[in-house]
């Protein structure tokens, strides 16, 4: 701790000088105010004692410019003063010194003030030290949240890439929406064509939402793609039941946390018959051409994944060309319900269906998911119009 | 947020709140453990007062009834609203013991 002693007085210099070797302190000595400028300038200083009275720059004045300047540490001042008068020293105290000591100068209380001018020098040589792991460690942190951002983008991006690309399967147009409750989510959905004359899709809810849902539901889109592929043999009546039975099994047996529920439909496109499952899943609407309302396909399933042998009922239902089909997830639902308390679904989608899906997914967004509504999501909302 | 007492040697595991979700399964399960670990083989739970659950909470209520076993039961009272139109859709109502007041769980037990 190195101290800069300033007085215009010789004697005083000497005596400071003596009494600052005693007690083991480096320091050095400077005549004024100016002449301890320059030395603050070129050395490192964490206490100054000065006079008051000086020619060329005063005590005060001096505190004034420490106290502008930015030193790298604080600068702890002590002014010298013979003046009595309470108002000069509240002056001076203004000026930025932290305290004072009579002349003529009493040892012991020099002592005292250099008792505390330790303390405080101290203080603030731990903050600094805090200051800067504090910032080493928000840096680390700041470093690992920005790469976990960049990792979420990337999830996102690869779990959009699973849904499908194309507009149409035969005769059927299809389109979606697909909006994660944060960058990736537990939904996902699929319509694809399977062999001659034969369709599928689906639109899959894993419970919660948020990183473990979607990796759950990526590895159970694949799983779906992989057993569809199997089952060659099998009919747009069978095949649902089939697939679902498998995914369940496969949940179950390998207890994770998550179970999911879902419309799964194999469509006939030769005889225009959709055959489907609804596993705890909310009803899928569907728009007859021609129809002034829409109805919901009204049904109840268990979930998949979460009752062991759970049996699942195949439903069916006959379409014409030019009907709509709308399958989502109970995020859009519920965002409906808060917003159109009075009307069902239906109602609120009724309007929307258009002549062909992607015209219908636009009227939907821009419509009924717009902003206001969509700052209240709370979980995945997703879902896909199929113009039959 | 789940009350454990115990009524006329019932267990019951009192839901306090409205909301049954995924911030609070977790601790519902942790209770439902404790109590299946120290023998407990009856247990009610009641819903009266929920009045939203959401989907962890429905696979954190199945996974309870899982713990319980074949040889314990677990009655659930109280459940409506939109918590007892989730059931219905997921034909959970199927898969649980439902009662609409504790006086019918009580007489369920000694029956």
């Amino acid at each position: 701790m190195k101290l800069l002693i300033v007085d215009d007085a010789p004697d005083v210099r000497l005596i400071l000088s003596h009494w600052a070797k005693k007690k083991g302190y480096e320091y050095r000595v400077a005549k004024d105010g100016e002449e301890a400028w320059a030395m603050l300038m070129e050395e490192d200083f964490h206490i100054v004692i000065s006079d008051w009275l000086m020619p060329k720059l005063s005590g005060p004045e001096l505190c004034e410019r420490i106290r502008k300047h930015e030193f790298s540490h604080y600068v702890y001042i002590v002014l010298l003063t013979g003046m009595s008068d309470t108002k000069d020293m509240i002056t001076g105290l203004n000026s930025g010194a932290d305290d004072y000591c009579n002349k003529p100068l009493n040892f012991e209380e020099l002592d005292v003030r250099m008792g505390t001018a330790h303390r405080v020098v101290e203080l603030e040589t731990t903050l600094e030290n805090k200051n800067e792991d504090l910032q080493q460690a928000y840096d680390a942190l700041d470093h690992m949240h920005q790469g976990l951002g960049r990792d979420l983008e990337n999830a996102a991006l690869l779990q959009r890439a699973l849904l499908p690309e194309g507009e149409k399967v035969s005769q059927i147009d299809y389109a979606w929406y697909y909006r994660p409750a944060i960058q990736v989510g537990g939904d996902t959905l699929q319509t694809a064509f399977l062999r001659d004359n034969l369709a599928v899709f689906y639109l899959v809810d894993v419970s919660g939402h948020g990183v473990s849902a979607a990796m759950m539901s990526i590895s159970l889109h694949t799983l779906i793609d992989s057993v569809e592929q199997e089952l060659v043999q099998l009919s747009a009546e069978e095949i649902p039941q089939r697939v679902v039975t498998t995914i369940n099994q496969k949940i179950v047996e390998l207890e994770l946390n998550h179970y999911c529920t879902m419309i799964y439909g194999a469509i006939d496109l030769k005889n225009h018959r959709i055959y489907y499952i609804q596993a705890g899943h909310p009803n899928p609407v569907l728009m007859r051409a021609g129809n002034a309302e829409a109805t919901e396909l009204e049904g109840t399933g268990f979930p998949v994944g979460l009752i062991e042998d759970a049996a699942f009922e195949t439903r069916s239902v006959d379409y014409k060309t030019g009907d709509s089909l709308l399958i989502y997830s109970d995020g859009f639902s519920d965002l409906m319900t808060d917003e159109f308390p009075d009307q069902n679904l239906a109602q609120v989608c009724t309007p929307c269906f258009g002549a062909n899906a992607a015209e219908a997914i636009s009227e939907f967004e821009n419509t009924l998911l717009i902003d206001g509504v969509m700052a209240k999501q709370e979980d995945d909302v997703s879902m896909m119009v199929l113009n039959l | 947020m789940f009350e454990h007492e115990k009524v006329s040697g019932l267990d019951i595991i009192r839901v306090n709140g409205n909301r049954m979700d995924a911030s609070n399964s977790p601790e519902f399960l942790a209770q439902v453990d404790q109590l299946t670990s120290s023998g407990v083989s009856q247990l009610v739970v009641d819903f009266s007062g929920v009045s939203f659950m959401d989907s962890s909470a429905l696979g954190a209520t199945v996974s309870a009834l899982k713990k319980i076993g074949s040889k314990g039961t677990l009655t659930l009272v109280g459940v409506s609203g939109l918590v007892d139109d989730l059931f219905k859709l997921t034909r959970m109502d199927k898969v649980f013991h439902m009662v609409p007041t504790l006086e019918d769980a009580g007489l369920a037990r000694t029956a």
